[in-house]
């Protein structure tokens, strides 16, 4: 079996152009972690996470302290919500280098990028690179699980 | 007259300074390079040897280096440090100003007995965390703390390379740095945090978003501590080595035998499952430096630049002790603030031993070349390494810290201490003498 057989063909995915405050609004609308961004050809150059928009809001130090048992509220960044000039921050400045499967790669092989990557979602993309879907971990799990003749 | 050995050693020397200062290739590798060239050059043109490179090695400074790395090695882990940055902000009630003073009075502190390049390590960090709960620019306390750990490591002997080379050089005791640099280094480390201060005047003002007082209750600095016994013992064997090098004379050891004694029995106390990660933190790199440097330096001395120069001092005329003294803790100070302080250092010192042979009485020099090394590194940004850390580290926030800013903070923190600490020095020279 194929991802095609597997992946999500209704996906959410956002332009190149759009800011910070755009994909929030499509993320909490739609409740979704992840989504690909695009350029004019619908071709995939990257990806825009939950956790880089969050990112915005959570302080500098869990960068640097592995420990800080020694707190128990993060003060002034407990109710911290990003500044206009956050909000209007292209994604493209923080969108990150897309890892994607072909759509006609084996479940297999795209499982393993997904473990390997540490990702619950990647994009699905046809031999242009244009995005044709989406796979989870769910999507693909499930589907290798049901080869195994339970 | 000029030799060709002379020219040949020169050479090594000045090309091997322009490209560690060119920083495109690691300092350590350079020196490495350079210190073989030196010896290569010196067997086929007859000045210098290898049995006369490993003699020229301070094998006393490199001791005492390892032995205080591997106690730092054994603290590092321990959450020590910042049980003491959590303590400090704790004590300050979260108020801006007393935050600025307890948290660099705890990172000077840690740095005249410990590396002040580990303690910024460690304590900028968390510096970063209590910044960011009380809603603080973190770029006066991290700008703040480098400068002034760099002062507080001239205090000691072990607080700074520079003191440790000086102090080998000039068998100068750790009490002799507690009775002439430490009350100067006390009056600079006031001057220089109200200076700070009024500089970061508008950077420290009170936020008025949060309670800061509930944010810092709410901190628990015991949490902060991983592993308290060893947190203790390392204590101990630090303080034995201190009150080791206090009387140095008495028990007749010199640093580095107090400071490898101490560090052995600590390893041997604390027996850590993980030997080799504590070794891993001893600065391999630092030392394959600091040697590599005494033997380019062995080379020019024996090819006889240094003669050469020492007598180049002395016909400029008969110069006043003080003015001598002076003149070498500005002219130190400001190659400190564009280079590396520690080759400046292994360079001058045989200059100075050279100028004391000629009958010159080079007590003051010392103390000169000390403070000017010290002083230095805190005018610009690349000026010392706890400045290229926190900078670096300011990077990854939303309060990057940029050369310039650095020079418009730090160049009059430099001028307004050196000019403080040469005041001192004229003053302790006729006063109390050196």
């Amino acid at each position: 079996m194929i991802v095609r057989n597997c992946m999500k063909k209704r996906v959410f995915f956002i332009h190149v152009d759009e800011t910070v405050a755009g994909a929030a609004k499509l993320m909490q609308e739609y409740h979704i972690g992840t989504l690909p961004v695009v350029d004019d050809n619908n071709k995939l150059i990257g990806i825009l996470t939950l956790h880089s928009l969050l990112r915005i809001v959570l302080p500098d130090f869990i960068e640097f302290v592995a420990n800080f048992s020694f707190i128990n509220n993060l003060g002034a960044f407990e109710t911290r919500i990003p500044s206009e000039a956050e909000l209007d921050i292209h994604i493209k400045e923080i969108m990150e280098e897309p890892i994607f499967v072909q759509q006609d790669w084996s479940l297999v092989h795209a499982a393993a990028i997904l473990h390997n990557e540490e990702l619950n979602d990647i994009p699905v993309v046809d031999s242009s690179r244009r995005l044709v879907g989406l796979a989870s971990h769910v999507d693909l799990g499930t589907a290798i699980i049901r080869s195994w003749n339970l | 007259m000029i030799t060709l050995s002379v020219i040949i050693s020169i050479f090594i020397f000045i090309v091997v300074l322009i490209i560690i200062f060119s920083e495109k290739i690691n300092r350590t590798i350079v020196a490495m390079v350079g210190a073989t060239l030196m010896v290569v050059a010196g067997i086929y043109f007859g000045f210098y040897n290898q049995e006369q490179a490993v003699e020229v090695v301070d094998f006393n400074t490199l001791g005492l280096l390892i032995g205080m790395m591997i106690l730092v090695g054994l603290l590092e882990p321990t959450g020590f440090f910042q049980f003491l940055a959590v303590m400090a902000a704790k004590i300050s009630k979260g108020k801006p100003i007393r935050l600025l003073i307890f948290l660099t009075a705890v990172t000077s502190i840690a740095s005249m007995v410990l590396d002040n390049v580990t303690t910024v390590v460690l304590i900028a960090p968390v510096t970063i965390l209590i910044c960011e709960i009380l809603g603080y620019n973190t770029r006066p306390f991290l700008i703040s703390e480098a400068i002034l750990s760099n002062i507080g490591g001239m205090a000691t002997l072990v607080g700074d390379p520079p003191n440790i080379l000086i102090a080998s050089a000039a068998n100068f005791t750790f009490v002799d740095f507690l009775r002439n640099s430490l009350p100067i280094v006390l009056v600079t480390w006031l001057v220089s945090i109200i200076v700070l201060n009024y500089l970061f005047r508008k950077e420290l003002q009170s936020s008025k978003i949060i309670d800061n007082g509930a944010v810092v209750a709410q901190l628990n600095p015991k949490e902060a501590i991983k592993e308290p016994k060893i947190v203790f013992k390392v204590l101990v064997m630090i303080a034995i080595a201190l009150i080791g090098f206090i009387f140095e004379d008495l028990i007749k050891l010199e640093p580095s035998l107090i400071a490898i004694g101490a560090s052995s029995l600590a390893l041997l106390w604390v027996n850590p499952s993980k030997v080799k990660e504590v070794f891993n933190l001893v600065e391999w790199d630092v030392l394959v430096f600091f040697s590599s440097l005494f033997i380019l330096v062995g080379g020019l001395e024996n090819a006889g630049v240094l003669h050469y120069l020492a007598q180049a001092i002395l016909s400029i005329g008969d110069l006043h002790p003080v003015i001598l003294g002076v003149s070498l803790l500005w002219i130190v100070a400001l190659l400190s603030a564009i280079v590396d302080n520690i080759p400046i250092t292994i360079a001058i010192i045989p200059v100075i031993l050279e100028l004391e042979t000629m009958g010159i009485p080079v007590t003051p020099l010392w103390w000169a070349l000390a403070f000017g090394a010290g002083l230095g590194g805190n005018g610009t940004i690349i000026g010392s390494t706890a400045n290229v850390i926190v900078t670096s580290l300011s990077d990854r926030t939303r309060y990057p810290i940029s050369p310039m800013l650095w020079n418009k903070k730090g160049l009059p923190v430099m001028f307004i201490s050196l000019t403080v600490v040469s005041g001192l020095y004229v003053l302790f020279f006729f006063l109390i003498g050196f």
